[in-house]
């Protein structure tokens, strides 16, 4: 069994071996397409401030697991928690997979075929947190929120959030495949809130990492300047609502390209339907010649890290955007099959409750050669958006908060603005795109990604600024 | 329950000096039927136990949870993690004393496998037929969940609920136009009816058929239940601890004052039928009650938890719930119902010449809470002209602030109410009529 990475803390690191030849023996005589088993152990601590209050500091420990069948391409799924009875859960899910089958009237697709995979993955440390104390976590995050409360009499609360989650899993498929992975997902936000009579502004830190808690340690420069600007937009002005030409620095481009086309390129949502498949036809143009979009899951330390993914299939790079037009799209190992394409590594699945689906990893837009100040240049009035709190895409139209915005006049920033919501449609945005900033930034935030219920997913985005043409900013009349 | 529970025997044990705990039990068992097309896509079958322990050490509250967990380990793992916490002269213990009951549950029976996916293959044919162009996707679910909790005495309490879920939504993409509808709906010991499900979607599709065009400024807009929580949720933030007690509200010395409209009444409500959340105790063994929030736009009560409302001399009132299992208790309502209005459907579309009727949109959450902004692009916005829907809009970000929403500008509330809830990140399900609002900003794209 290959090993990817050595472990530095202080779990098992090995699965007891007569347990993996039982399942797989098991496994291998089911009369079905395909079976799957996985098995989790997951360990998380949340602490939240309240000023320099704890609120919350909670453990959580999960022992359970999954199981699932594919007959006729009819999917099986069963959830549990604890590992008993493992037989029975397994036979459950078959039997639910074959009586699917039984009942439908038509072929449902199949499961595409991937390589036997054989490995042991281990989270490559920088700063495990497991080895950090509680006190000490707790402490870290009292010291912010002291540097954001003295940094104003206007700042009335810091709210602070930390997670660290743990997991480590054995996957086992009747196709011979046996990964033994461990996953550490850790992040947070420090907010700062600043009061004046009746306004009220916000500004945060976010953090996240998949190997290294030294993400959050070193924050203090970035929560005085989070305090500095809340307090600063507290007297700050509402957007006026219209078209603009919008910059957006690299965090707000990665959430772009996450929201506006990332979400349309994962394949279960074109499957069966004629007219986005149509829509989302490979050698379409996207965008301009220099746009390079891919998802990828091999970059240590990113949130967005996956070597393997949750169905056994081992991470590449998969292009969605290359030289402007659309190249790829994002699959698990039924999407690929149903496309007669090939899986991509982006089944994943937030927690042994979900089955897995296809999500995004690190989305990444590759630089382009545009100095940041010359993205201003010629901008009569438009607005510079950076940072972001939030976004969402139904397909054809993505919508995002900017953390913070700014007004462009005769392209010079003048003056932050309250309130900037970014949307527009998918297919004329990409095209908007007027040029790519050299400036390719490796942001990692402490939220994650909501689909079908399963969030937050930690993923990546790591992008360069860009310059958008007739963008639609949502705000005051 | 018998003397060789595991989970009483612990209580047998002796504990530290001064030490309070609550131990929760929760075990669900749940399936559900997943169509997409015409066909069943797959069948989902959940059995979970979760367990927490949140104790109280030298005046330390300490919480963890587990699924699957030895009592022990957990007990240890939450007295842990109390080192870490604020001090705190909060009494945990002393849950109600209750015969524990099963009764009323007990007698609902659960649907099998086969009921849930020919529901789910009915929904996604019906809608198929009627709109051969539509992607149908359809889910039914059927959820069974034992709750216990005990405290360090002994004194328990128990209860069973059943819930049906169904949702059914449909998509057209058509020369990059994409036209998607959803409806769910739910019953606390039945599974819902399709038919109302079924209806709703036809009534959008012929809405959405024709895209007509709109200029930008100011118009009345009915925000329909999906999107009137989000109008609802700064409202919420305000009235809810932690805002409250850390006195970054604006409502932390307003009670008894008028906050809102006095069309406005909102009550956390834990008795209405069928509510997702209508349980007789919440999450910290506190009995529940219907709280009127705000009535007729005074405030009357803040959201507190066991911890917020001590901190602050109140009672408690049973307002701790979890996010969902794994959750802690945190100040949240039980379910959130906003009194209907008086005025007909027909008549609300009437009562002004032109208006949009918003159903969902993208990124509609507040962009501040506290202040009471909120925008976002529509997805599911429709032109009424003179009490006629003339067709959909598109390309237009709504804008509104939530607090002048339930103000000034509320113009009327509907007769009718329709359950929202679920999603990602649920503070509460809630009960909401339509609610028009004058005056909103509308910025459309050329």
């Amino acid at each position: 069994m290959a090993e990817s990475a050595r472990h530095g803390g202080s779990r098992p690191t090995t699965w007891d071996v007569g347990l993996e030849e039982t399942l797989r023996q098991f496994l291998a005589r089911e009369a079905v397409d395909y079976v799957e088993l996985r098995l989790e152990v997951n360990e998380a601590t949340v602490i939240e401030l309240m000023g320099t209050t704890p609120q919350r500091v909670d453990q959580q420990l999960d022992v359970g697991g999954n199981a699932r069948a594919v007959s006729g391409g009819y999917v099986g799924f069963v959830h549990f928690d604890g590992w008993n009875e493992l037989e029975a859960r397994v036979r459950e899910a078959v039997q639910l997979a074959q009586w699917g089958r039984a009942a439908s009237v038509g072929p449902r697709g199949g499961w595409a075929p991937s390589q036997v995979v054989q490995q042991r993955v281990r989270v490559p440390y920088g700063e495990d947190p497991r080895g950090v104390a509680l006190d000490e976590k707790v402490g870290l995050l009292q010291g912010y929120a002291d540097l954001g409360l003295s940094a104003s009499p206007a700042v009335k609360n810091v709210q602070t959030r930390y997670f660290d989650r743990y997991r480590h899993l054995l996957f086992l498929n009747s196709r011979g495949s046996v990964v033994e992975q461990e996953k550490m997902d850790l992040g947070g936000s420090v907010l700062v809130i600043a009061r004046r009579q009746g306004s009220v502004a916000q500004r945060g830190v976010s953090f996240g990492s998949s190997n290294d808690f030294g993400a959050v340690r070193g924050l203090d420069d970035q929560v005085r300047d989070a305090a500095h600007q809340a307090v600063l937009l507290l007297d700050a002005p509402e957007i006026v609502g219209g078209e603009y030409t919008v910059v957006v620095d690299p965090h707000l481009a990665g959430v772009f390209a996450h929201e506006a086309f990332g979400h349309l390129s994962e394949a279960d949502g074109q499957v069966d339907d004629r007219g986005l498949l149509q829509a989302m036809r490979l050698g379409r143009r996207f965008g301009p010649k220099n746009l390079h979009i891919y998802d990828t899951g091999r970059d240590a330390g990113s949130r967005g890290y996956l070597p393997v993914d949750d169905e056994g299939v081992e991470a590449r790079d998969i292009d969605l955007i290359k030289d402007g037009e659309l190249v790829g799209r994002l699959h698990s190992c039924r999407t690929a099959a149903s496309l007669g394409e090939e899986p991509t590594g982006n089944a994943r699945a937030l927690h042994y409750r979900f089955a897995p689906i296809v999500r995004m990893r690190n989305t990444v837009i590759a630089p382009g050669d545009t100095p940041v100040e010359a993205l201003f240049q010629g901008i009569k009035r438009g607005i510079y958006a950076t940072g972001s709190t939030g976004g969402q895409t139904n397909g054809e139209v993505f919508a995002f908060r900017a953390a913070q915005a700014y007004l462009i006049e005769d392209g010079r920033v003048t003056q932050p603005l309250r309130n900037a919501v970014l949307t527009g449609n998918v297919f004329s945005t990409l095209n908007n795109i007027t040029a790519i900033g050299s400036d390719f930034t490796r942001y990692e935030g402490g939220g994650g990604c909501g689909k079908a219920g399963q969030m937050p997913l930690p993923v990546s985005h790591h992008a360069p600024s860009l310059r958008i043409e007739r963008c639609l900013v949502g705000g005051g009349r | 329950m018998t003397a060789t529970d595991p989970f009483v025997q612990r209580l047998t044990k002796p504990r530290r000096p001064g030490e309070q705990m609550l131990l929760t039990e929760v075990h669900r068992e749940h399936m559900t039927a997943r169509v997409r097309g015409r066909l069943l896509e797959g069948i989902d079958q959940g059995h979970e136990h979760h367990q927490a322990a949140r104790v109280l050490a030298g005046g330390r509250l300490g919480y963890q949870g587990a699924r699957a967990a030895d009592w022990d380990a957990l007990l240890e793992g939450a007295r842990a993690s109390a080192g870490g916490s604020e001090w705190t002269s909060l009494v945990l213990s002393g849950l109600d004393e209750h015969s524990p009951s099963e009764a009323s549950a007990d007698a609902v029976r659960n649907p099998d496998p086969a009921e849930l996916a020919q529901m789910a293959l009915d929904m996604g044919r019906a809608l198929s037929e009627q709109a051969p162009d539509v992607v149908p996707q359809a889910q039914v679910q059927w959820m069974r969940q034992w709750t216990r909790l005990v405290d360090g005495d002994g004194r328990e309490q128990r209860w069973m609920r059943t819930e049906g879920r169904a949702t059914l939504s449909g998509r057209v993409v058509r020369d990059g136009d994409f036209m998607a509808v959803g409806a769910n709906g739910w019953r606390s010991a039945a599974l819902p009816d399709p038919g109302g499900l079924l209806d709703h979607i036809r009534t959008r599709m012929a809405w959405g058929r024709c895209i007509v065009p709109l200029e930008a400024g100011a118009l009345p807009v009915v925000f329909m239940p999906p999107v009137g929580f989000s109008l609802l949720a700064p409202l919420l933030a305000r009235l809810s601890a932690p805002a409250v007690t850390a006195k970054t509200s604006p409502w932390s010395d307003a009670l008894d004052t008028v906050v809102a409209s006095p069309d406005l009444s909102v009550v956390s409500d834990s008795r209405i039928t069928d509510g997702p959340r209508s349980v007789p105790w919440d999450d910290e063994g506190t009995a529940t009650r219907p709280v009127p929030l705000i009535d007729r736009g005074v405030l009357r009560h803040w959201v507190l938890d066991r911890r917020a409302a001590h901190q602050l001399g109140q009672p408690a009132l049973g307002l701790g719930f979890g996010g969902d299992l794994g959750s802690p208790p945190t100040p949240r309502p039980s379910n959130v119902a906003v009194s209907p209005g008086a005025t007909a459907w027909e008549d609300l579309l009437r009562s002004t010449p032109r208006l949009l009727i918003l159903e969902g949109w993208v990124g509609g959450r507040p962009v501040n809470p506290l202040r009471g902004e909120m925008a976002g692009t529509a997805t599911g916005l429709y032109l009424v002209d003179h009490g006629e829907v003339v067709g959909r809009v598109k390309n237009v970000v709504v804008s509104v602030n939530a607090l002048e929403a339930w103000g000034s500008r509320l113009s009327h509330l509907g007769d009718t109410r329709q359950w929202v809830g679920g999603g990602m990140m649920p503070l509460a399900p809630s009960y909401l009529p339509p609610i028009l609002v004058q005056d909103v900003a509308v910025a459309v794209k050329s």
